[in-house]
């Protein structure tokens, strides 16, 4: 072997800068078949090249095998069920590209519920979409299956699919790990055991780097429970402002915090409804005076509001301390009366931002704010700009959190409400929908479906001013309508249809949604 | 028979073919199905006002559309093929309409006229055109002695200069060579000189130094047997001179005697090389237990002679070019293609193959790599190796792209593999998993 080294780096080298040095001899059984080297110049290099040749034929008829080493673990049997043929055929147009990255989610989904696992040949390309789009993870973890989750061990940076690890590891992580493995750690532990992660960043907590805290402080969110409010209480004395507003924003989220009551007791009589005797009742409002340093600890004052004064920003950060039931339930006014009052108020920016962001952001769940929420939801469809732009830009997230069948039914409503055929007013009401769509997966019923693309395709796509905003719902809306429903809608759009531009988005739009139809139908295959 | 949906997207010339033709196979898109016995056909309505007839003959397949696509086969095409293998209920079986008729009848009255032609070629005074053709290859042969006394001139300077400064000199230094073997008509050497390299640039590979060394050492060797071809075994001059680039005529392979047996198609690659695209498929014979290599050369849009797509299998005769170790054929006759049903026969344990490989150079010194079907591997691609059901191990090559997806088809279970074995490393070209064949080139997405 050490024969054929010098070989080669002779050759390396070259003959000219290696004078006087002789080519390694061959085994025998080489030396004997190789013409003798003549005394022509070329000799040398004629027999470097000759010796190569032999060497390297000679190894590569000999090569043996040589003992393994032992072998990893094979992967265990799988659980879930194969994928059926026709949704592989399908996921491999997908892996192709040229999709909607939420069709693929829909498939993911589709793979789940069926209970079935991923093709093995397509895992690695999964993998490799998970670790760079993360909001894909979620639907490829159920789906992987024990081959999937043995493959996810062969690269480092598939890490997240790799079956869960223990509270060992974690404790380990947090210890040793690097910011983002410890934040990382501290995240999952504290979905598994809330209590015992608290009490590792207890410890942790003074020798905690000031820039690190409030990120590893926002971890507590998951899990929230009364237990952590000593802890969160502690945190509101923080040097640092991202602490505090961290731990004033979970003190809020918490029901029954000792926060939540101190500014309960502080809104006192802020608002009154005012009924005067000829003319409509009305809201009347009264600013804060001052606040206190025990305010000021609260976060009352922290957060800047643009476009508002000091003291009106104070009612800003009171309302949306409180729980806005309070308010109807205390003035004895609907939410939607109280809205409507309010947005005739001098007042009706900071009203409005207060209490959607009490909604988003309080302690109440979806489920038991639905009244405000929906009056906030008719607000929005029939305020101006400047007002609309008030709500936290987080607002529409609540729709994930809403029972469908409830969002459903609204939407309906409004929908239904609105003319057969929509112009530049409607506007609005699309922009609603298209978050509704956006931030939702559950499809929407049939007749949802088919009213809202009935009507946007009445008369939106013609007009230059509302083409634009019809062709980005259309992209939106092509992820959640009922295939079945929609699909015929088709044949009297073609009957009326032109060709390019606006057009050939919308075959687009019908042409997904004939995609998810031949989707949702590939998992009912009998496998 | 029809195909599988992977097998039809096999046919595509290009990538984007595929895709575009994937996106074609649903119902909305075709009007007026049917089927025959024979043929497949549909309308396809495009950007234009009157819809494409496309149409299939089932039997290579064949295809052919009215659409103004040069790429073949079209998207139309591919999409109705693959139309039918999702959606067959919507196919009426029927007579089929005149265009259909016409083009069929038109392909086999082509054939016939092939086949006539042939004949009439052979029967075209033999004995001139024989002088001729001897006159021309003594020319040829004096210059490529000149070209390959050339080259190894050039390996002479570059072995007293090393191989060391060689990356830095670029590309340029090897083309020049090459060119000049063009010149002397030694078109395959100097194919081979440019990819050789080619592989000092290829930054992914860790041992290029010694693959550029070993291949020029090779090259060496050819330009000496070619000063002493006279002394070489005849069937060892036939492969040295298709090594230098002179071909046989098509005409010639198809006299020799043929070779009639089940074909399994296990592995196919497709390259493109200056709008050349080459195509090189395995084929193994069932009884007669023989590799057979199948080129396939096609310039622009045009189209492969065969389609055969990996995972299928055919009845059919093969013609073997003349060599000391016969590996490439021409097809004399080929049946219907269906898709292959049970694992091929792979040998357990990597001695067979050695022995095999040390045979096989031993009669054909020159061979590069080897193909063979290994039974019972698992793959470790953490260290890069095979294992054998015999506890020996076999290097990967570390040029294999697809290390992931096999350990995601294995999942550290045994299964039956088929590549080429060059000496030094295994290159895997397609796997059997559950119940189907997978082709690392073609039905692996990137």
């Amino acid at each position: 072997m050490s024969d054929a080294n010098q070989l080669y780096s002779l050759l390396q080298v070259g003959s000219s800068r290696a004078a006087g040095v002789r080519p390694p001899a061959l085994p025998a059984e080489l030396a004997g078949i190789l013409p003798s080297s003549g005394a022509a110049g070329d000799a040398l290099e004629a027999q470097l090249w000759l010796s190569l040749a032999a060497w390297s034929l000679w190894k590569r008829a000999g090569q043996l095998p040589a003992t393994a080493a032992a072998l990893p673990q094979a992967a265990p049997t799988e659980e879930l069920r194969p994928c059926p043929p026709g949704a592989e055929a399908l996921l491999a147009r997908l892996l192709q590209g040229g999709h909607k990255g939420t069709l693929l989610r829909e498939w993911l989904r589709g793979l789940a519920r069926y209970q079935g696992r991923l093709p093995a040949r397509f895992l690695p390309n999964l993998l490799a979409l998970g670790t760079r789009h993360a909001e894909l993870r979620a639907a490829v973890l159920p789906v992987l299956g024990a081959r999937g989750q043995w493959v996810s061990r062969l690269d480092p940076d598939w890490g997240w699919a790799a079956p869960g690890i223990g509270p060992d590891e974690w404790l380990m992580l947090w210890e040793t790990g690097s910011a983002d493995q410890r934040h990382a750690a501290l995240l999952q532990w504290r979905a598994i055991d809330p209590a015992a992660a608290r009490e590792a960043l207890v410890q942790s907590w003074s020798s905690e780097a000031p820039e690190l805290r409030a990120r590893l402080l926002a971890c507590l969110a998951a899990g929230l429970g009364p237990d952590d409010e000593a802890f969160l209480e502690n945190a509101l004395d923080d040097r640092r402002k991202e602490v505090r507003l961290a731990a004033q924003s979970m003190l809020v989220k918490l029901p029954g915090s000792d926060l939540r009551r101190r500014m309960q007791a502080r809104v006192g009589a802020l608002l009154q409804v005012k009924r005067p005797l000829l003319g409509r009742a009305g809201l009347e409002v009264t600013l804060p005076e001052a606040v206190d340093k025990a305010a000021a600890r609260d976060g009352v004052g922290a957060a800047p509001h643009p476009g508002l004064g000091e003291k009106t920003g104070w009612l800003v950060d009171l309302l949306a301390a409180t729980d806005p039931r309070d308010w109807s339930a205390r003035l004895d006014v609907r939410p939607g009366d109280l809205l409507l009052m309010a947005r005739r108020s001098d007042f009706a920016h900071a009203l409005v931002r207060g209490w959607s962001s009490a909604v988003v952001h309080g302690a109440a769940s979806p489920q038991e704010l639905a009244e405000w929420i929906h009056a906030l939801l008719v607000s929005w469809l029939a305020s101006d700009p400047s007002t609309r732009y008030q709500y936290p830009r987080d607002f529409f997230e609540l729709f994930a959190r809403i029972a469908p069948a409830e969002l459903h039914a609204w939407l309906a409503d409004f929908v239904e409400a609105s003319r057969r055929s929509w112009g530049e007013h409607e506007l609005v009401l699309l922009e609603l929908l298209v978050h509704a769509a956006e931030r939702t997966s559950a499809p929407w019923p049939a007749a949802l479906s088919r009213e809202v693309v009935e009507r946007l395709l009445q008369d939106l796509p013609a007009r230059q001013a509302t083409q634009w905003a019809a062709r980005s719902a259309l992209d939106s809306l092509a992820g959640v309508v009922d295939p079945p429903a929609v699909a015929g809608l088709e044949a009297a759009w073609r009957a009326r249809a032109q060709e390019g531009g606006i057009h050939d988005h919308i075959a687009q739009f019908f042409d997904t949604v004939r995609f998810r139809h031949e989707m949702s139908h590939s998992f009912q295959e009998p496998a | 028979m029809t195909l599988t949906s992977d097998h039809i997207l096999s046919l595509a010339p290009d990538a984007a073919s595929a895709k575009a033709g994937s996106q074609l196979a649903t119902p909305a898109k075709w009007s007026g199905l049917g089927r025959d016995a024979r043929a497949l056909w549909g309308e396809c309505q495009g950007s234009g006002k009157t819809p494409y007839r496309t149409q299939i003959d089932l039997g290579e397949p064949a295809f052919k559309c009215s659409c103004p696509s040069r790429k073949f086969p079209c998207k139309h095409g591919l999409g109705l093929y693959l139309l039918l293998s999702s959606h067959p209920q919507l196919f009426t079986a029927g007579p089929a309409p005149q265009w259909v008729t016409d083009w069929l009848d038109s392909r086999q009255q082509r054939q016939e006229k092939k086949a006539e032609k042939a004949t009439a070629q052979a029967s075209a005074d033999p004995e001139a055109a024989a002088a001729q053709a001897r006159k021309r290859e003594e020319k040829r042969d004096q210059n490529v002695s000149r070209g390959l006394l050339d080259l190894q001139t050039w390996l002479h300077d570059l072995a007293r200069e090393g191989l060391a400064g060689v990356r830095e000199r670029g590309p340029a230094f090897w083309n020049g060579m090459a060119a000049r073997l063009v010149d002397a008509q030694a078109g395959a050497l100097a194919a081979r000189l440019r990819r050789t390299g080619a592989l000092c640039f290829q930054t992914t590979l860790p041992d290029w130094e010694r693959r550029v060394a070993d291949e020029l050492a090779s090259l060496y060797l050819i330009t000496t047997a070619w000063q002493r071809i006279d002394t070489l075994p005849e069937l060892l001059q036939r492969d040295l001179r298709s090594l230098v680039g002179f071909s046989v005529t098509r005409e010639d392979v198809l006299a020799e005697p043929s070779v009639s047996d089940r074909w399994l198609v296990l592995a196919q690659r497709t390259d493109e090389e200056d709008r050349i695209r080459s195509r090189t498929t395995w084929l193994y014979g069932m009884g007669s237990q023989r590799w057979a290599l199948l080129l396939q050369f096609a310039a622009g849009p045009q189209g492969f002679e065969y389609t055969l797509p990996s995972g299928a299998q055919f009845d059919g005769e093969l013609c073997f070019y003349p060599s000391a170790l016969p590996l490439r054929a021409l097809p004399r006759q080929v049946s219907a293609t269906a898709p292959l049903t049970r694992s091929p026969p792979g040998q357990a344990g990597f001695a067979t193959l050695l022995d095999a490989y040390a045979d096989a150079l031993s009669s054909q010194p020159f061979l590069d790599s080897w193909p063979a079907l290994l039974d019972d591997v698992v793959p470790d691609v953490a260290v890069g190796t095979l294992r054998g059901a015999d506890g020996g191990a076999l290097p990967l090559d570390p040029a294999f792209r697809h290390a992931l997806h096999l350990a995601a088809l294995s999942g550290g279970h045994p299964l039956t593999l088929m590549g080429e074995w060059d000496g030094h490393a295994f290159l895997p070209l397609s796997a059997w998993h559950e119940g189907r064949l997978y082709n690392f080139d073609t039905d692996l997405p990137a």
